[in-house]
């Protein structure tokens, strides 16, 4: 009997299994003959790749390797080569759908967790979806939603509890907060002992913020709480967890499903570290649930319950729900797609009145979160360009001492945040705009000074800048120089970055014939580039993938992928390794676009020519040289000051502080240290004094001539081998015939894909990903047409486009997907 | 010594069949010495390891910190006296190798260099960790039921665990560590736990575990089939917690054996008190393999001993005792003479080298394979601040105790040559050496120091470690 059952089942396996073999004879195979056996057949056999000989019988595990091959390079559109005879759309569609379906009967093809990464949603057709052709009917599926590190971070932070991250993002430069994350024993492990953390914390009888309304239960000779005290501290509990309050369900489950049982086991001590700790594991709190709770539509779509929009919209704008999100769907008031535009506006309207950004801490050391206000839209900019990966990439100080990745880092999150408050053309703004704020300044510090000119630190920077200066700075509310030597990768030194005179976040016009926009500002560049060297595939992959919303295929296995390091050489030389046509035909897509960025060094500095041979030494002359011209130019001004007349001042001057002085009485606070600080400065100022007095004017005359003959000295060194930069290129795939063609450098690169159509909906389909936590589909397409034209409509407001995606169909409903599809 | 009849018939061998302390036992019988499992243990302390205190005597070098070296002294420890501070270790002095010399200046940080030490990597203050460090690579090869534990000395008995600054088990996850002794036992070998307390204590920790997986089982049945497969994730991840538990379970009685003794020490005040504790929960849980690496945070700044006798250690940080002037003929700034800076350190040093002695006595006594547990292990020893309290890692003095199956040349001082001096190594070919000897042959490992010129070789073992 068992036999039997056995040979059916595996029959019916059989049968489900079997090539359909029919269509490989019907469609298939002349399909291969009339596009590719021409260049992979018996008589030629391009990148040593034939298809002439090969047949159907996939599920026999015939040809695996090749099918996977045809089968990338078909839905990629990569094969046929341009230049050929293109298929149809529909047929290109019915062979790769032929060849995915038997290549899944074997258990081959693609792998549908990697086809899950944001990246990967390129695969669906652009034109398609912005063609108005698909009317899709738009809903997310059902769905649990891993939250973020950054919601954990936030909650721990608002314990005030060093807690461990045990929940991490997807990895890499791009989207890192995606629906399709899992949380799973490591996970619960570091969460298992945070709870803990925290439930010892909450049962502690020392009062604190947190635990003010169980603190008491635990003092000591306190009396047993009442059955009310208890279900006020799980509602105070809930409130402070998953900020709401509890259901009657939830009652009964936490209270007697948890709390009671381990109460009557250990007392009430411990039934509270059980309840918050089993609160800190549920999945409420690890997973954002969006199931669709809502009313149902006719075709099946669900619309989110207004508690669940509630969190979905919070989620989307901050690290924490938002109470007057909560409120309204409490009060009814979130029931509506009008409702959730009206908040959404309420929300991004909302401005941010103190601008803190502008004072975040200059030297943010660990490349830690400037947290912004509304975190999520900054993010987003940050995962989208990439640039926050400069801290990652490692650069040797000894070949240049100024790189500071966290400041350029910064430097570019005030790029980005300083455009969304104008809120036009935010897209092309952020791609051309030559405007960059830079290094840390105080708005209030000329206030502090004009307010206060004696306080000793105020005092000292008065002196520092002279008398003539200072009015300068009052008169103009601006503030001279920038205080940071990193401004050398905007190719700013010294002297010019002294030159810069800007009041608080102001942007700095940089030439623009150097600087446009994200693509060419140090941050992105270095974020994009290698250990010592350039990166142009790299860069012009991610210009592909992000802006042209094309995909390139992965590195072919076998490939050494290494570009030679010879110093004699430019890079654009060396990387003639992949100019053959097997390479070139997937690195025309990149390196054309990479390589008009070599007009940058890999630190991000402009330049004009390319050093060859040592370049480091010569880079280390070359900062030597400016290093000690600045030190002797500032010498000489400082000796020119000291004639004759500039002496007597600087006696009188410590004639001065001689007379203000005073001998500390014994008994003071700090007797031996006061004194030992009187007698040095006692010390120094007779010094000083001493000094000026015997000084002749021949010796004052033999210094000024010293530093003057030190600078005659002094030779900007020559490199002994350079040749100018190439910054030409090719851009091809706008779809615009305008546009697409051979470029100059990296700013008509820029500028002509800030005018391109295809840039700015890709841009649109990136903002999709990262607000609806998925790849899009087909059926999305009007949630994206609408959101290009709400974007376009407002003069390129993000604003504008945020509003439009968080109350689309994608947003708000929820369907399983039909397996079938 | 414990022959290893009498060691079983001690132990009971009832259900030792299924444990995997049954592994040692039978690689002997079958006579393999690659099947015996690897141990490592890591000691870590803060303030820095000062050379004066592990120079044995009778050296050159002894009583001299700041000797220029061009060469490499290789001494037999054998013809020398230990350093008072290390006498403990006397019986041991065959297994042991005392090291000069290496330095690590791809730390930063003036108290430490976090997990650059272990990892061979820049890490800064405060900076979350880079990847992931050797104690946890070592703990990912040869896992137990408990893959890898970590221990750090708390500043108080309430403390439960800590995030270590010196160990990490990837990018941005610091290895957790048990602070609190009690807490360690509960976990580690809560099973055997006969009180009230503890039974009471595994059943609450039980309806927990019931109440989250019917929480997540509950949420399951609206969804769809992707979104299920997700929580599986979370439900398989309570289900390994609880696989855990039953295999602790299936080992009861060799636990019940090996199982450290609790007793005050593991809810002690005095900071001392725990430490042995961590240090007898460490033997007991390689001795009874449910771990393999353990990580062992001795000291670190903020700690003031309270169980030493000693009227100023009492009085102060481990931190303070740092700033407190050790070299002859200086006084510091509490304007205490050198003598009580230096009485404190040897206090504490020569604690600690007993604490290590302890354990190796304890591996020492298990027999395995032809030989003892102790074979089979490598402890070491060093600050993660270099020499010195305010380091620069030009000198990373350390102690190599136990030689991994004759993979080490032991018994022996070694003194490599001063930084960028031809012959000089650096912290990561140690590193690399116990790489080797654990059989993951890796000769380039962590970021390189760029301020040594080209000649020095920063990569692969230590040769002058290696017997082959």
């Amino acid at each position: 009997m068992k036999c039997i059952g056995i040979l059916v089942l595996l029959g019916s396996l059989c049968l489900g299994k079997e090539t359909d073999v029919a269509e490989f004879n019907e469609r298939i195979k002349p399909f291969l003959s009339e596009h590719c056996v021409r260049c992979h057949g018996e008589k030629k056999q391009k990148a040593d790749f034939t298809v002439h000989d090969i047949d159907g019988l996939i599920s026999q595990g015939k040809d695996v390797e090749r099918w996977e091959k045809i089968l990338e390079l078909v839905s990629l559109g990569d094969m046929p080569p341009e230049d050929e005879d293109q298929p149809s759309k529909v047929e290109r569609s019915r062979v790769q759908g032929w060849i995915a379906t038997e290549l899944a009967k074997i258990g081959r093809g693609h792998d549908s967790s990697k086809l899950a990464l944001p990246h990967q949603a390129n695969r669906v057709d652009h034109e398609d979806l912005f063609s108005g052709k698909f009317k899709g009917s738009a809903s997310s599926p059902p769905r649990m939603w891993r939250k973020s590190p950054q919601i954990y971070s936030r909650f721990a932070s608002e314990m005030r509890l060093k807690l461990s991250q045990p929940l991490m993002g997807l990895g890499g430069k791009g989207i890192q907060d995606y629906a399709s994350l899992v949380a799973d024993e490591s996970t619960i492990k570091t969460m298992m002992r945070n709870s803990n953390l925290v439930a010892e914390h909450m049962v502690s009888p020392k009062r604190s913020h947190m635990n003010r309304f169980l603190n008491g239960f635990f003092k000591e000779g306190a009396e047993p709480p009442t059955e009310e005290g208890i279900e006020r501290a799980l509602t105070e509990l809930f409130k402070q967890i998953y900020q709401r309050e509890p259901t009657p369900e939830d009652r009964q489950r936490y209270i007697e499903g948890l709390f009671e049982k381990n109460r009557r086991l250990g007392g009430l001590s411990l039934g509270f570290r059980s309840l918050i700790m089993g609160m800190l594991m549920s999945q409420e709190f690890v997973f954002r649930m969006e199931v669709g709770l809502g009313g149902e539509l006719p075709d099946g779509r669900r619309m989110l319950s207004p508690l669940e929009l509630a969190y979905a919209l919070s989620y989307a704008l901050y690290d924490k729900p938002d109470p007057e999100l909560l409120k309204a769907a409490g009060e009814g008031r979130l029931k509506s797609r009008s409702d959730v535009e009206r908040e959404v506006r309420r929300i991004l309207e909302n401005p941010d009145k103190e601008k803190r950004y502008w004072h975040y801490p200059m030297y943010h050391r660990w490349g830690e979160d400037y947290y912004h206000f509304r975190p999520r839209e900054l993010r987003f900019f940050q995962e989208f360009f990439g640039y926050p990966a400069v801290a990652d990439v490692f650069k040797d100080k000894e070949r240049a001492g100024f790189h500071h990745a966290n400041r350029l880092r910064k430097d570019a999150d005030m790029f980005v945040l300083g455009i969304l408050e104008e809120d036009e053309d935010v897209l092309a703004q952020l791609l051309t705009s030559n405007r960059y704020p830079m290094d840390y300044i105080k708005g209030d510090k000329i206030k502090k000074l004009q307010g206060n000119p004696d306080e000793r630190h105020n005092k000292h920077l008065r002196e520092q800048y002279g008398e003539e200066e200072w009015a300068n700075i009052l008169k103009s509310g601006k503030w001279p120089g920038l205080g940071s030597n990193h401004v050398e990768a905007y190719n700013l030194d010294r002297d010019a970055a002294r030159a810069v005179r800007r009041g608080a976040g102001e942007a700095i016009a940089f030439p623009r014939k150097q600087r446009a926009g994200m693509l060419t500002h140090p941050a992105w560049l270095v974020a994009h580039s290698g250990n010592t060297e350039n990166d142009p595939i790299r860069r012009g992959k991610w210009i592909r993938e992000h802006l042209l919303a094309d995909l390139v295929p992965e590195v072919p296995i076998g490939v050494d992928a290494k570009v030679s390091d010879d110093p004699h050489r430019t890079l654009r030389q060396r990387m003639d390794k992949v100019r053959p046509e097997e390479c070139w035909r997937c690195h025309r897509q990149m390196n054309p676009l990479g390589e008009v960025f070599e007009a940058y060094d890999d630190f991000g500095r402009f330049r004009k020519i390319i050093v060859l041979g040592d370049a480091d030494e010569f880079f280390k002359k070359k900062r030597k040289f400016e290093h000690d011209t600045q030190r002797t130019r500032d010498e000489l001004k400082r000796w020119l000051k000291l004639d004759g007349a500039g002496r007597q001042v600087k006696v009188a001057e410590a004639e001065a502080k001689l007379a203000e002085m005073k001998k500390p009485e014994e008994g003071v606070k700090n007797y031996p240290a006061a004194m030992s600080r009187y007698e040095k400065d006692l010390k120094r100022w007779i010094g000083e004094r001493k000094k000026w007095q015997e000084m002749t004017d021949e010796q004052w005359q033999k210094e000024v001539n010293r530093c003057r003959q030190r600078l005659a000295e002094l030779k900007a060194p020559v490199p002994k081998s350079a040749v100018p930069v190439d910054t030409s290129g090719e851009l091809r795939g706008t779809g615009n015939p305008d546009l697409d063609g051979p470029v100059e450098d990296a700013i008509d690169l820029v500028n002509r894909l800030a005018k391109s159509e295809r840039v700015r909906q890709s841009f649109i389909r990136h903002a999709f990903r990262f607000w609806m936590g998925r790849n899009e589909t087909l059926d999305d397409s009007p949630t994206l047409m609408a959101a290009d034209r709400a974007y376009v409509e407002n003069g390129g407001s993000f604003k504008a486009l945020l509003v439009s995606l968080l109350t689309s169909d994608s947003f708000l409903y929820r369907k399983a997907p039909n397996p079938e599809n | 010594m414990v022959t290893r009849r009498n060691f079983l018939r001690n132990i009971g061998a009832g259900s030792l069949a299924l444990s995997p302390f049954m592994q040692h036992l039978r690689a002997e019988a079958g006579g393999k010495a690659s099947d015996l499992p690897k141990r490592f243990v890591f000691v870590v302390r803060g303030n820095g390891l000062r050379p004066y205190g592990v120079v044995p005597e009778g050296l050159e070098e002894f009583g001299n910190d700041r000797l220029k070296l061009d060469r490499v002294v290789d001494r037999p420890l054998a013809d020398l006296k230990l350093n008072q501070s290390m006498q403990a270790l006397e019986p041991f002095k065959d297994q042991l190798s005392i090291i000069q010399g290496l330095s690590s200046k791809i730390c930063k940080g003036p108290h430490g260099g976090h997990f650059g030490v272990l990892g061979a990597y820049t890490s800064g203050d405060h900076a979350p960790p880079r990847k992931e460090t050797l104690d946890a690579t070592l703990a990912k090869k040869f896992p137990g039921i408990f893959p890898h534990l970590a221990f750090h000395i708390g500043t108080n008995k309430d403390e439960l665990f800590r995030y270590l600054d010196i160990s990490a088990q990837g990018k941005n996850t610091r290895t957790p560590a048990y602070a609190s002794a009690m807490l360690a036992y509960k976990e580690i070998f809560g099973t055997v736990m006969t009180g009230e307390d503890a039974k009471i204590e595994a059943m609450a920790h039980q309806n927990l575990m019931d109440f989250l997986v019917d929480d997540v089982k509950r949420t399951k049945k609206s969804l769809n089939s992707n979104e299920k497969e997700k929580l599986d994730h979370y439900l398989n991840g309570f289900e390994a917690l609880r696989d855990r538990q039953v295999k602790l379970n299936t080992m009861g009685d060799s636990l019940a054996k090996m199982a450290p003794k609790l007793d005050d020490k593991y809810a002690s005040e005095i900071e001392t008190h725990r430490l042995e504790a961590h240090f007898d929960l460490a033997a007991s849980s390689l001795i009874t393999g449910l771990t393999n690496v353990v990580t062992i945070r001795a000291d670190q700044l903020e700690v003031r001993y309270q169980g030493f006798d000693h009227a100023r250690i009492k009085e102060i940080s481990v931190h303070e005792i740092g700033h407190t002037a050790d070299v002859e003929g200086t006084e510091d700034r509490f304007e205490s003479n050198w003598k009580e800076g230096r009485e404190m350190r040897e206090k504490i040093r020569t604690y600690q080298m007993e604490l290590i002695a302890g354990l190796a006595g304890k591996l020492k006594a298990v027999p395995e394979g032809d030989g003892t547990m102790l074979d089979n292990t490598v402890i070491v020893f060093l600050s993660d601040a270099g020499s010195q309290h305010h380091t620069g890692y030009e000198n990373m003095p350390l102690m190599v105790l136990g030689n991994m199956n004759k993979a080490f040349k032991t018994g022996r001082y070694l003194h490599f040559p001063n930084y960028n001096q031809s012959g000089h190594r650096v912290l990561a070919n140690l590193l690399m050496s116990l790489q080797h000897a654990a059989g993951m042959p890796v000769d380039d490992y962590g970021d390189k120091d760029l301020g040594l010129s080209e000649t020095i070789d920063q990569s692969g073992p230590l040769a002058e470690l290696m017997t082959s």
